[in-house]
């Protein structure tokens, strides 16, 4: 695509003003051709001049003030007059308003913000400029209550059957009453009885599960391979400049030290730049990651979102107030430790490229980089293969709702906007987004490209992690079955039973386990005699099928895992499983608790105990563009071009 | 529901052919020692009472597991119920050869039923029905074994993965001489192995693919152990002693079909080196059953090479001469196949061999009269475990006093023998005693049991009867 004259032009005077050299900016216009961009688009995602010098020269070559709105700050109530989605679209802002004209701040002078600005706030409006980081903090500011309310209570109050505000509702509390009634009657009246009942309940549901999960293996593993390879060719051939604008959230907290390793990560993804509309979502009061963020002097399409104080204090509220400013046509959430693979943003274009107009997001796969570090993250990441390699491509061929992963899932925008984005009040605000998505008629694909993330090395930071998510699939689970007739008509048979054994299976297996556990120590020890009343023989070989094909099955299927990687070293650890189940059963008691006495808090997992992070941030830091790029760097910088 | 019809009319007619072999020969007097064996277990366990306790094993569970299902089915079994359970998955076999060559390999239909009909022919696949359905699972586990250790390393993905398992899974737990199948295969995963699956651990990859066969082989253990059952003792059985020629004679049967179409795709590693796998797996078995004799048949042995040499045609490489080519080597193998059924010195084989001619036998006439002699009679102590055959000429155990009931267990332990009648088998001089109510009372041999006294004896059995009460 031609170089536009604007972007000539204002080529032209940097150059003559000594601001680019002409090796830049031959490199900025081919990649601004090449990328179908303009050049500021391209300079704004290099380093090669600072934001506020391009601007500087941006508004000399329009002739307009540039203005600083830091010493210069918009006047609030004039700009909550306006729609903040416009003014984020347009990056303008009105500043003040004086004998009746305007002064509206732009980012992007040229003839189109112009109609919108006469269009706007009339023809007599004054026009100056100032840099998009400036604008859209001016935005933050003057909208951050009614943001702020929005992130937490948009969904609650639009959409309340979908909230998990209500952490019961009153039909749900009167069912747990009646079955817990029931339940007590039973053990007054018929003791023996009750207990073979729920003993059958139990033992078929344990059937259930493993059988489910086996399947699941069995489609999951054959599924992709046609079309993995599909939208890999696809992924390949995409042209720069056809590519959308995407949004990357990075929500953070009090993680100062990943900043360089998420920068250079990112860095490093194939895919133009200046496409990408990169935001750190930082806490308000998380001076430290925000000063670090500032330290290290980023790029123009990394902006620093400052999230304002309010409860409950989660990740989905972080992501739905910056969702508010994202310019992309599609969006992802990557953790700060997050190194996805280079091509996955291109691959995940392609996905939905081949997909049905339906499909609203899609989501990669997650595993680890520090696998072999310890026994932990031997036995997490042989979880994580199962679950994203095998289990969710599994789900998806059969139509049943996908829990997302808590990060690289990639949306459209304007469904997730429509959808009113994630719940706040649900800590695994992914996993019940993926089952909303396919609630209101949506789609979610899963793809194969990987994120490595870092596994947890210790043993208590992985039982706060995976209590939080054993809270929010319990939350999930009680979000979505309000309304069961709802839930069968809108995602089918196959999606009702496959939600209750993967997420309620989830749930119940590892709260279940140690009663299970218990019963068969008491029998070892003391004999068959001690149960035989509870367990009528068809019970007693089922629990048997169970004790002996279910968990056998269970252990296979942690061991054939790793092996879509050629992970073959890892395989023989499946043995261990048990014990990593032993710990779920902790944190599946840990999230019951909590669930009832603290519902909305979110537990904060710590990254960077792992040593390998020591040696990526090391990494990060020698490849980090102000110590290994050269001045011009064609090839890096061409990214997606090369 | 369409495409189940098509497969059950399909499959009705198949059934129905095989179980009509099966009456043949058994019509011409015989019946395997497996089916015998297995029909007896479960005759016993269903019909009998509920106090019998099998000192036998319950090894190998999954054909015992399904003949007791079948078993417990309400009504008189005429038919041996194994032989049932075999005709089904001799005929399930035979379908998903035919869905595998016509859909999968691209066959023509015509192509794909003549194959399936010279594989449905075979002397090894007939004489594998007729050993019961232990042979015929086994032949079927071969057969997902050896398509998935090709598929592994076509795709490396987990369903094939899985397959290698099952098939693993299945002809271990269907026949002991599956378990030799297994132990065989243990090199061969290696050689078959994509390379990028052993570069990381070849040890963890062979770890993982053997694993439920571990497991399910301990929890076999796990459960003989918890209901005070066994597993090993019946895993050896009587070798039949074979010369090197005969023994090369057997391998000349599926050997070169297999080796032929292997060698077909030798230009192409990915297929040559796991279907050479598959094959060297079988042949494994093979040698390894000959010091363990776990199988004393080695043409039983042999049979489930069938499973390969239907994963190594499916692999042919297309083109104008494959389907002639394909039916003229498995012409080739029937024909072979009949001429080592007719100069094998086996015995059950032999004896199979002449029954399927028409040539009947009359192994099984004593027991029958034995039988006739009881019919009426109540109160009899037997061996039933190690008598199977009169079980099944019984078709009951309603006269009988076996293992569990008091009088029985009484005279076993120690005390004075309390049955009407004792039944035992007449034994050779210096052969092995078997049967433990002959081992307790030996007395009986010669006739000088005190208090019971001979009333019938025929070539194979003796009946006394109580003289004092």
């Amino acid at each position: 695509m031609a170089l536009d004259a604007e972007s000539e032009a204002i080529g032209t005077l940097l150059l003559e003003r000594g601001a680019l050299t002409v090796d830049q900016l031959v490199a900025a216009e081919d990649l601004a051709e090449g990328w179908n961009v303009s050049l500021v688009q391209v300079l704004l995602s290099r380093r090669w001049l600072t934001t506020q010098e391009l601007y500087a020269q941006i508004a000399t070559y329009h002739d307009l003030p540039l203005v600083d709105l830091t010493s210069e700050p918009a006047n609030d109530d004039l700009v909550r007059c306006f729609d903040p989605a416009v003014m984020n679209r347009f990056a303008t802002i009105p500043l003040k308003e004086e004998g009746g004209i305007v002064t509206v701040a732009t980012s992007r002078p040229g003839p189109q913000s112009l109609l919108h600005i006469r269009d706007t706030y009339g023809p007599r409006s004054r026009i100056v400029v100032a840099t998009h980081l400036q604008i859209s903090a001016a935005l933050q500011q003057a909208f951050r209550d009614r943001h702020s309310h929005d992130a937490v209570f948009a969904l609650a109050e639009q959409d309340p059957d979908m909230s998990a505000q209500q952490v019961v509702t009153p039909p749900q509390v009167l069912l747990i009453y009646a079955v817990l009634s029931l339940f007590l009657l039973g053990l007054a009246f018929a003791p023996v009885a009750t207990l073979i009942v729920l003993n059958v309940c139990l033992t078929v549901f344990y059937t259930g599960n493993f059988l489910f999960k086996g399947l699941l293996v069995w489609i999951g593993g054959a599924a992709q391979e046609t079309s993995s390879r599909a939208i890999a060719a696809e992924a390949q051939l995409l042209r720069d400049e056809d590519l959308p604008a995407y949004t990357v959230l990075v929500p953070m907290f009090r993680e100062p030290e990943v900043l360089p390793i998420l920068a250079q990560a990112l860095r490093n993804l194939n895919y133009p730049l200046a496409k990408l509309d990169i935001k750190i979502v930082l806490e308000e009061g998380d001076h430290d990651t925000i000063e670090a963020a500032e330290k290290l002097d980023l790029e123009g399409v990394f902006e620093i979102v400052r999230v304002p104080p309010s409860h409950p204090q989660t990740k989905p509220k972080a992501c739905n107030y910056a969702l508010r400013y994202a310019h992309g046509d599609l969006l992802v959430i990557y953790d700060a430790e997050d190194k996805p693979e280079p091509d996955q943003l291109r691959k995940v274009v392609a996905a939905f490229n081949q997909s049905s107009p339906d499909t609203a997001c899609i989501q990669c796969r997650l595993n680890y980089y520090n696998a072999r570090e310890n026994w932990l993250t031997r036995m997490f990441t042989l979880d994580y293969s199962l679950w994203f390699d095998l289990m969710l491509p599994g789900l998806e061929r059969m139509g049943v709702p996908i829990p997302l992963g808590g990060t690289s899932n990639h949306f459209r925008i304007d469904v997730l906007r429509d959808l009113n984005a994630w719940d706040p009040f649900n800590v695994t605000e992914d996993a019940d987004l993926g089952i909303r998505l396919t609630q209101k008629g949506y789609r979610v694909g899963v793809i194969d490209s990987t994120t490595y993330e870092e596994a947890n090395v210790s043993i208590p930071n992985w039982i706060r992690q995976r209590s939080r998510w054993i809270k929010g699939y319990m939350q999930t689970f009680l979000v979505h079955s309000r309304r069961p007739v709802h839930l069968w008509r809108s995602v089918g048979s196959a999606g009702v039973f496959g939600f209750v054994f993967f997420i309620g299976g989830t749930i119940l297996s590892g709260l279940l386990n140690p009663i299970f556990w218990a019963i068969f120590g008491v029998w070892m020890v003391v004999g068959a005699d001690a149960i035989e009343p509870y367990f009528p023989l068809p019970v007693l070989y089922l629990s048997l099928i169970n004790l002996l094909a279910g968990n056998g099955l269970l252990i296979y299927l942690t061991m054939v895992a790793p092996f879509r990687r050629r992970w073959t070293d890892l395989a023989p650890w499946g043995i261990t499983v048990v014990g990593y189940w032993v710990l779920m059963t902790v944190a599946a008691y840990k999230a019951l608790w909590q669930l009832i006495s603290n519902p909305f808090y979110w537990e904060k997992t710590q990254h960077g105990l792992s040593k390998h992070t020591a040696a990526e941030l090391a990494d990060a830091q020698m490849d980090g563009p102000g110590m290994a790029d050269p001045d011009i760097a064609p090839a890096q910088a061409g990214g997606a071009g090369a | 529901m369409t495409r189940t019809a098509t497969w059950l009319a399909a499959g009705l007619p198949v059934f129905l052919a095989l179980l009509l072999c099966l009456g043949w020969t058994e019509a011409q007097g015989f019946t395997s020692d497996d089916v015998t064996e297995l029909w007896a277990k479960a005759i016993v366990q269903i019909d009998g009472p509920g106090t019998f306790t099998a000192s036998d094993a319950f090894y190998p569970p999954v054909p015992y597991a399904l003949t007791l299902a079948l078993q417990s089915w309400p009504g008189d079994h005429l038919v041996p119920v194994p032989f049932i359970l075999a005709a089904v998955a001799g005929a399930l076999i035979l379908l998903l050869w035919f869905a595998n060559l016509h859909r999968v390999a691209g066959m023509s239909v015509a192509g794909s039923l003549l194959a399936v009909a010279l594989l449905g022919l075979n002397p090894f696949f007939l004489r594998a029905l007729a050993d019961g359905p232990e042979t015929i699972l086994t032949i079927l586990g071969t057969w997902l074994f050896a398509r998935g250790i090709v598929h592994l390393r076509l795709t490396g993905n987990a369903p094939d993965m899985m397959k290698v398992a099952v098939g693993l899974m299945i002809v271990a737990l269907s026949d002991s001489y599956g378990l030799l199948i297994s132990l065989g295969a243990l090199p061969f995963l290696i050689v078959a192995a994509r390379p990028s699956m052993i570069t990381a651990s070849a040890s963890g990859y062979l770890f993982a693919m053997f694993y439920p066969v571990a497991a399910a082989i301990g929890s076999l253990y796990f459960v003989s152990l918890i209901f005070n059952s066994s597993l090993v003792p019946q895993l050896l059985e009587t070798p039949n002693p074979v010369g090197t020629a005969e023994h090369l004679l057997i391998l000349s049967g599926l050997g070169p079909i297999v080796i032929v179409a292997a060698l077909r795709n030798i230009r192409t590693p990915r297929l040559f080196m796991p279907v050479m796998a598959a094959a060297g797996t079988i042949g494994g078995a093979y040698l390894l059953n000959l010091g363990l004799n776990v199988e004393g048949d080695p043409l039983i042995a042999m049979a489930p090479m069938l499973g390969v040499a239907v994963t190594a045609l499916r692999f042919w490489p297309s083109g104008r001469l494959r389907e002639p080519v394909i039916v003229a080597l498995l012409a080739f193998a029937l024909a072979q196949s009949v001429l080592i059924m007719r100069l094998t010195s086996v015995p059950e084989t032999r004896d199979w061999a002449r029954a399927i001619s028409g040539q009947g036998t009359q192994a099984d006439q004593p027991t029958q009269q034995a039988a006739a002699f009881l019919t009426g009679r109540s109160g009899i102590m037997l061996d039933v475990e190690r008598n199977p055959d009169m079980v099944t000429t019984l078709h009951n155990v309603r006269g009988l006093l076996i293992a569990g009931q008091p009088a029985y267990d009484w005279a076993l332990e120690g005390g004075l023998p309390q049955a009407r009648y004792i039944l035992v088998p007449r034994m050779a001089e210096g052969e092995t005693v078997t049967d433990r109510v002959l081992r307790r009372f030996p007395a009986l041999a010669q006739n000088r049991l005190s208090g019971y006294s001979e009333i019938y004896e025929n070539s194979r059995w003796r009946v006394f009867e109580k003289t004092e009460f």
